[in-house]
């Protein structure tokens, strides 16, 4: 059965571009669609689809209010559709606090080189979406249990690395790399630790240019620790996460003791900007391998080469458990890769790196 | 890239911003009036981010960037950094005149240019939050400008600064009127681009262009279709139903339109709607799911154009089985051309329908007009407007767009007084402009009214006299209320002051013109310190007229009803030469008599009759008497374009079929006035072959 999507967007024009991309897609079906927030939550209650997408921007009621509302009356995934400018960003990840997964671009040749590629993109994330799960701080709210197969298997039964023989005292830094998911994931895990949290933490979180200065902000506003945008010469240092800036590759550079970053232009045909392969990648040389990587809920597979190479060195991997992700994707790919040594639900990844380092 | 002004997506986008456009000029005006309205605010902005959006989907960079800038803009108003002052106002709406430039480009298939830096660079000044910031050069406040005899002829500098137009102390007529070209708003988009000459010349860029489509309400289409079947019961419910049912319209109407669009019943969409068709064939229950939400269907304009035409046919048609009605005897033949002849009636009321606008659309644009003249003259008006909700045929709503910028800104201009001089005479600062529409009858009336300075018809005669447009004796037996008719004359309204109504060169002459074209006239009145107050008069469609059919030389013409005040039977012989002119006295009043019949052929002479058939027409204020020889009655004509050999021959409107089968002329009375007023024309011979005939009794 094709999956059911309900379009929210007050411009006409817009709406019908979605629906028509959409329904392109026979494994995709558009049953209805609402111009406001408002209309949205009722024609969602009616039509019970699997995917919603919505915009933020319209009268009545914005799409983050609503996406609060069906988030806590009937939740379902969500694909919100934002501009990606500064104040885009903002109310963009508002509404994945809120409760939305995902998000794209209203303007997509800012995420595709044509715009075929972008049609492609946003019938993926739809059909990923529809096989996530609500995000578990919103699942308790749930009233019945959704998912499919990837989401119900049982974590005990995936493949599972032996634990890593390097001592946690000797690790250099922590690195984290996520996608679909991951701004409301890095907020859960950075919440908690403490602004004493003995290691530096990189952060590569797939993300427009746009998106990533107000995303450090809002997480450093949220954290005990400092988060801020990484840039070009930045030192490592202990409490401080750097985050990748989107767009471009974040390298790390080892200088005797000191760690630095180098911010680069993507090589060609890179999917990803930031990459989390390219990142961890460079952290082999830099860090000697000396880290714990932490793969969190995204779509795809980046990560996985990235985390084998630093593995090899006797990196610690982390990966988060099918159950607590919005999209199993980038931490099954490590898990069936036979890398990670410990899968983790996400609320008690924050827990363990406390538990590990303090 | 390649902009293809037909690709569908475009045109899609077009509408939908189009429709924001039209809709951020009012609120801008609005908002203008109420700072603190949120729910404005909100909207404006949304407006912005939508036609960015899908610009952003399009790719065209160049919208993207300046809705982008005037976005971010009202972000910070409606998060209450920033305050509304007359620069934002000023330069959002140069956005709105930028954007249209830039709506005018795509539809005639170019890329647009991005907009001017420096309204990019005024957007990104106000796009951090502050205070108020003053426009570049610093304007002193308006009445410190010098006072010139006619105040209205200077308009402050300062404020033309801001517009972008050069700023010294006095201006240029040139200057002044690409500033009036500016104000125009909607039509007249000259690039507001400071420095480079503008690209776009200040011809209407907006109405040159074909109209996409026009929307027409589901009930209407319905109606519709119920006329062309000829059955008002059949409720339209499904595709099965109605395809079989609509197809032996085919004779009669064209059912593309009616088929294409029945597939979805009454929720449908018109074609461009092909997304939302297809979703409601996939899953027939989200029909209801979308009800509320598309009620109405888009049908091209030609389309329209083309059942209009067939309608006229139609009505053809039905005046000769009229006609043919009365010769037979059959009853039963007799009863069905009553009832077709019902039909057809309600048939033509409910196609006219569909073509009927609010006037709102042309109305919209005019409180930005009186705003921004108002502001680069230093005034202070208040624009009434009411009546915008009446319909009228939608050739007349954008034929009417530019006579209407011309009265309103000579209202503004003109007309109202600059605050001091009002307040010196014990008026409110603040002038007040009229501008209303009502339907009376068959005809819509627009009203155009200023409590300013009104009109001297003293000055009016003697400037017409200066002139030479007037004979001192006539103008000496001029009434007051005709002598204000006489800003209509050509050579008059030119700026050399009569210290009202003097405009732009080409002033009221064409207004004037305009408006006959649309066989519709025009009143004044005005008072010398109260005001003045124009009264036009307009058809409710332009494509199917009620005529006076006349006979001339043997032949049918037609006369605009309109235009016909009564008809007389004189006797001509005891008519009298004035002033060359052939008159005859009419309950005390002077009624000048035109033979057309010499229109025909001229220099051919007309011998008085005793009883003669006048009739009388009126064109504003004037009226005259057309001698025919019969009258044959009242038909609804079709107007059909004359064929190569007649086009373009003055006095002649269009031609159309008669009741009888026959072909009849119309005549565009206004211009065949003009035509016989001039000499050779005036009486029953030529003035050479009768040199002393204006002594004549």
């Amino acid at each position: 059965m094709a999956l059911r999507v309900v379009v929210v967007d007050d411009s006409g024009f817009f709406r019908r571009r979605i629906v028509e991309i959409l329904n392109a897609d026979i494994g995709i079906e558009v049953v209805g669609t609402a111009v406001n927030g408002l209309e949205g939550i009722e024609v969602v209650k009616r039509l019970d689809p699997d995917v919603v997408t919505m915009d933020i921007e319209m009268p009545v009621m914005d799409g983050i209010t609503a996406v609060r509302r069906i988030m806590a009356e009937s939740p379902r995934p969500v694909l919100m559709f934002s501009t990606l400018t500064t104040e885009g960003a903002k109310a963009t990840l508002d509404a994945l606090d809120a409760g939305a997964m995902d998000f794209m671009p209203k303007r997509f040749s800012e995420i595709a080189k044509d715009e075929d590629a972008a049609k492609v993109m946003l019938r993926r994330r739809v059909r990923a979406l529809a096989r996530s799960r609500v995000p578990h701080v919103m699942r308790s709210m749930a009233t019945r249990e959704r998912g499919s197969a990837a989401s119900e298997m049982d974590t005990a039964a995936l493949p599972r690395a032996p634990v890593s023989s390097t001592p946690l005292h000797s690790l250099r830094a922590v690195l984290i790399g996520t996608s679909t998911g991951g701004p409301v994931a890095l907020q859960e895990v950075l919440k908690g630790l403490p602004k004493n949290f003995p290691l530096p933490i990189i952060l590569v979180q797939h993300m427009p240019a746009s998106f990533t200065p107000a995303f450090a902000q809002r997480l450093n506003n949220l954290c005990e620790i400092g988060v801020r945008e990484a840039a070009s010469g930045d030192v490592l240092q202990p409490g401080c996460a750097l985050l990748a800036p989107g767009g471009q590759q974040m390298i790390l550079e080892g200088a005797g003791a000191q760690t630095r970053i180098r911010i680069q232009d993507s090589p060609p045909g890179t999917i990803y900007k930031p990459s989390v392969d390219i990142t961890f990648q460079s952290a082999v040389a830099a860090l000697k391998g000396q880290v714990l990587a932490v793969v969190l809920t995204g779509m795809g597979a980046d990560g996985r080469e990235g985390t084998r190479a630093l593995r090899e060195l006797g990196a610690h991997v982390w990966a988060q458990d099918a159950a607590s992700c919005v999209v199993f994707g980038m931490p099954a790919a490590v898990i069936e890769a036979g890398l990670a040594d410990h899968i983790l639900a996400l609320k008690d990844v924050g827990p363990a790196l406390i538990k590990s380092f303090c | 890239m390649a902009i293809d002004p037909q690709d569908e997506i475009l045109q899609d986008f077009l509408v939908e911003a189009g429709e924001l456009l039209e809709a951020l000029n009012e609120q801008l005006i609005d908002l203008e009036q109420n700072p603190e309205d949120r729910d404005l605010l909100n909207a404006v902005f949304r407006s912005f981010h939508t036609i960015k959006g899908g610009a952003g989907f399009l790719n065209l960079n160049a919208l993207v960037v300046v809705c982008h800038h005037a976005e971010d803009v009202f972000n910070l108003l409606r998060n209450n950094q920033r305050k509304i002052e007359p620069f934002l106002m000023d330069t959002v709406l140069r956005v709105l005149d930028v954007l249209n430039v830039m709506f005018g480009d795509l539809k005639s298939g170019h890329e647009p240019d991005p907009a001017p830096d420096k309204l990019i660079e005024d957007l990104a000044r106000l796009a951090v939050p502050g205070e108020a910031i003053a426009p570049p050069r610093p304007a002193a406040p308006p009445p410190a400008v010098k006072p010139t005899p006619p105040p209205v002829a200077t308009p402050s500098a300062p404020a033309l600064a801001s517009t972008g137009i050069g700023a010294t102390d006095d201006i240029t007529q040139e200057e002044f009127e690409s500033l009036l070209d500016i104000m125009s708003g909607m039509d007249s988009p000259a690039k507001v681009a400071p420095a480079p000459p503008p690209k776009a010349p200040t011809t209407s860029i907006a109405t040159s262009l074909p109209e996409s489509g026009d929307l027409i309400t589901a009930e209407e289409f319905d109606a519709l279709l119920d006329q062309l079947q000829g059955n008002k019961k059949v409720s339209v419910t499904s595709a099965e139903d109605a395809a079989p049912v609509a197809k032996p319209a085919a004779a009669s109407a064209p059912p593309p339109v009616a088929a294409a669009n029945l597939s979805e019943g009454s929720s449908s969409s018109g074609e461009r709607d092909d997304a939302a068709s297809s979703t409601a064939t996939k899953t027939p229950r989200n029909a209801a799911a979308n009800t509320g939400a598309e009620t109405s269907v888009r049908v091209d304009t030609q389309r329209l154009d083309e059942i209009m035409n067939l309608v006229g046919e139609l009505v053809l048609v039905r005046n000769r089985m009229t006609m043919l009605r009365t010769r037979t005897m059959d009853d039963e033949l007799g009863k069905a051309i009553g009832a077709l002849a019902l039909v057809t009636a309600d048939l033509q009321t409910a196609v006219m329908k569909t073509r009927m606008q609010p006037i709102k659309k042309v109305f919209s644009r005019f409180p930005r007009v009186v705003r921004d003249l108002a502001r680069s003259l230093g005034k202070e008006i208040d624009l009434e407007i009411f009546g915008e909700e009446t319909d009228l045929d939608k050739n007349l709503v954008e034929a009417l767009a530019d006579p209407l910028v011309h009265l309103i800104r000579n209202a503004v201009d003109h007309g109202v007084e600059m605050p001091a001089v009002r307040e010196a005479n014990g008026k409110p600062r603040k002038g007040t402009v009229i501008l209303g529409a009502a339907q009376e009858g068959d005809h819509i009336s627009l009203i155009i009214q200023d409590d300013g300075r009104g009109m001297d018809p003293v000055v009016l005669r003697r400037k017409a006299v200066e002139k030479g447009l007037l004979e001192p004796s006539m103008a000496e037996r001029l009434s007051d209320r005709d002598s204000f008719n006489l800003i209509f004359l050509a050579g008059l309204s030119t700026k050399e002051e009569i210290s009202d109504v003097s405009g732009r060169g080409v002033g009221m002459d064409v207004v004037k013109t305009r408006i006959a074209q649309l066989n519709g006239t025009i009143e004044i009145d005005s008072t010398i310190g109260r005001g003045t107050k124009l009264l036009v008069k307009l058809p409710l469609t332009l494509a199917i007229l009620p005529a006076l059919m006349v006979i001339l030389d043997g032949r049918q013409f037609a006369i605009p009803l309109a235009s016909v005040s009564e008809i007389l039977d004189l006797d001509l012989t005891r008519s009298h030469f004035v002033d060359d002119q052939e008159a005859i006295m009419v309950r005390g009043h002077a009624l000048p008599l035109y033979y057309i019949g010499r229109w025909l052929h001229p220099g051919r002479l007309i011998e008085p009759k005793t009883e003669a058939h006048v009739v009388v027409v009126h064109v504003a204020q004037r009226k005259v008497g057309l001698v025919v020889d019969g009258l044959v009655g009242q038909e609804e004509v079709v107007i059909k374009p004359l064929g190569r050999g007649l086009q373009g021959v003055p006095g002649l409107a269009g031609a159309t079929i008669t009741g009888d089968g026959g072909i009849a002329l119309i005549i565009d009375v206004p211009e065949l006035l003009r035509l016989m007023g001039r000499p050779g024309y005036g009486g029953r011979g030529s003035r050479v072959a009768r040199p002393v005939a204006g002594a004549g009794v």
